[in-house]
């Protein structure tokens, strides 16, 4: 084998995000906030969301993360896209975001948040890639982070689960119908944002329905495996 | 001449992403409409068939996006009629339709996007910035596929010791839950074991080794720093003005010069660039 690069060095992963937090990020605001004036949010929010993924991307490599988180976080995000194929029969059932949040409550907030991006990528595979991609990355993962935060409480209450669910379900829907308008409009418009969300009320409502009831069943259940994995393997 | 899926996954990359940024962020009919034909003539090229019904479906896009932005947008000077006291302006007709356009071109491209980009090269562009991001991709996408054998391996077993019933919607429900459950347990310790032989053949000791696939010659440097040229280029002449549209309250169009002709004809190579190196790849 010849010196083909195959990835780039740990300086130049250092230099891309200094680049990116430094440079690209407030060139965007700047740039975007006074040539492009009230159209900036659309693509100013896109760009920072990508901007965000690139970061997390180039400073991923330099977390110590023991081979068996990796491996699990692995094994879930595959288990939590292979529900929806299983659960295929039952339209509107997904149980990607009970999978989330149970592998952020049970194990830590840092692994949702890769299950859920994780999850958002490769389950696009299979719908369809597209600019959107980014944004469920940041859906998701952000539904596994704050479950995280909440970790203690959502352990100890199955209603405080139940309300998570509604929580995550609602806030989906919401953030991905800006998404929506931003991508048919260009700018955000109250009305055509309105629009939007009673559109998506019927998803918005099965989202939050499967989300509890995959919680209430799920929950319990695989989170004393996960627990179990914890603590007899240390992970 | 080498096609695009010839040529090493990081600079096809950077390639895509110079088009559909000035597409994306252009507002503009001309860039907009130069990456719809593009984009339809890269799909064509890929695969292998002129993709009319495609193409149709995406100009019906533009033409929804164009009738639905005048009934929320009242914005613009002109008004072709009253709806519910409503002027329904041209304006915010025609910025409707090339919002559509741009749309439309964002789809086709991305559709391209997904032809030219399969996994293993995904992968390698996701390990340009981080191998261990790509490595937990990479199991991920591999435990799919083993996973949904065992899965029916469950099924079957329970299956077998009539242990599921299908009668209505909540039977199956439960029943898939069972499988779920089997296929979870099974799954982690799985990956337990797995964990523990990576550890055993000394994975995260030392320096990894490596199977490139893709090799980063002269031809992906001068693609690279084509599309980062001409992205540039495009900007700048965004930034000063000259193919700069204004849509409310009145639309301006900038005026043709020679700066804007030039900068629309870099930008027209750039998104021929990809069709044209598809057409002209040997087949060895």
């Amino acid at each position: 084998m010849g010196p083909e690069k195959w990835t780039l060095s740990e300086k130049s992963r250092t230099i891309l995000r200094w680049i990116t937090a430094l440079v690209l990020m407030p060139l965007l605001v700047i740039l975007g906030g006074w040539k492009m004036g009230d159209r900036f949010y659309a693509w100013g929010i896109l760009g920072m969301v990508i901007l965000t993924q690139l970061l997390f991307l180039t400073g991923f490599e330099k977390k110590t993360i023991g081979s068996r988180r990796l491996v699990i976080a692995a094994v879930l995000t595959a288990l939590s896209v292979l529900g929806r194929i299983l659960f295929a029969p039952l339209p509107g059932f997904k149980p990607i975001t009970a999978m989330v949040v149970i592998a952020a409550v049970w194990i830590s907030g840092e692994t949702g948040f890769l299950v859920g991006s994780l999850s958002a990528l490769i389950s696009n595979f299979f719908s369809g890639q597209g600019p959107w991609t980014p944004f469920q990355m940041f859906a998701w993962g952000m539904i596994g982070l704050i479950a995280g935060l909440l970790a203690p409480r959502l352990k100890k209450s199955r209603p405080a689960l139940a309300a998570y669910g509604v929580f995550a379900g609602a806030a989906y829907s919401l953030f991905m119908d800006i998404w929506t308008v931003l991508w048919y409009n260009g700018g955000l418009s109250w009305p055509l944002y309105a629009a939007a969300v009673v559109t998506a009320l019927p998803y918005m409502a099965s989202y939050a329905a499967s989300n509890v009831i995959f919680l209430l069943l799920l929950g319990r259940p695989f989170g004393e495996k996960l627990e179990r994995i914890r603590i007899k393997y240390g992970v | 001449m080498r096609g695009l899926r010839g040529r090493h996954p990081g600079a096809v990359c950077v390639y895509f992403l110079c088009v559909l940024l000035p597409v994306f962020f252009g507002m503009n009919p001309v860039t907009a409409g130069l990456g719809l034909l593009s984009g339809f003539f890269l799909l064509a090229r890929l695969l292998r068939r002129l993709p009319w019904k495609e193409g149709l479906g995406y100009l019906g896009i533009a033409a929804f996006s164009g009738i639905v932005n005048p009934l929320f947008n009242h914005n613009g000077q002109t008004p072709l009629f009253f709806l519910n006291r409503n002027p329904v302006t041209l304006e915010a007709l025609l910025y409707g339709l090339v919002m559509g356009l741009l749309i439309a071109a964002v789809l086709l491209w991305s559709r391209c996007f997904m032809l030219v980009m399969d996994t293993d090269r995904l992968l390698t562009v996701t390990g340009l910035l981080s191998p261990k991001f790509s490595l937990m991709l990479s199991m991920a996408l591999r435990f799919i596929p083993l996973f949904r054998r065992q899965a029916e391996k469950v099924r079957e077993a329970r299956k077998g010791l009539g242990l599921i019933r299908e009668d209505n919607g909540i039977d199956r429900m439960k029943g898939a839950v069972r499988v779920f459950d089997g296929l979870v347990t099974w799954g982690l310790e799985n990956g337990i074991t797995m964990a523990d032989s990576m550890a055993a053949r000394g994975y995260g000791t030392g320096k990894r080794t490596r199977y490139p696939l893709f090799s980063w010659e002269r031809g992906d440097s001068l693609l690279a720093a084509c599309s980062l040229g001409i992205l540039a280029a495009v900007l700048a002449a965004k930034l000063l003005g000259w193919i700069g549209y204004e849509w409310y309250p009145r639309l301006i169009v900038p005026e043709v010069s020679l700066q804007s002709i030039g900068a629309y004809g870099l930008f027209g190579l750039l998104c021929f660039a990809g069709p044209a190196l598809e057409a002209a790849e040997k087949h060895r």
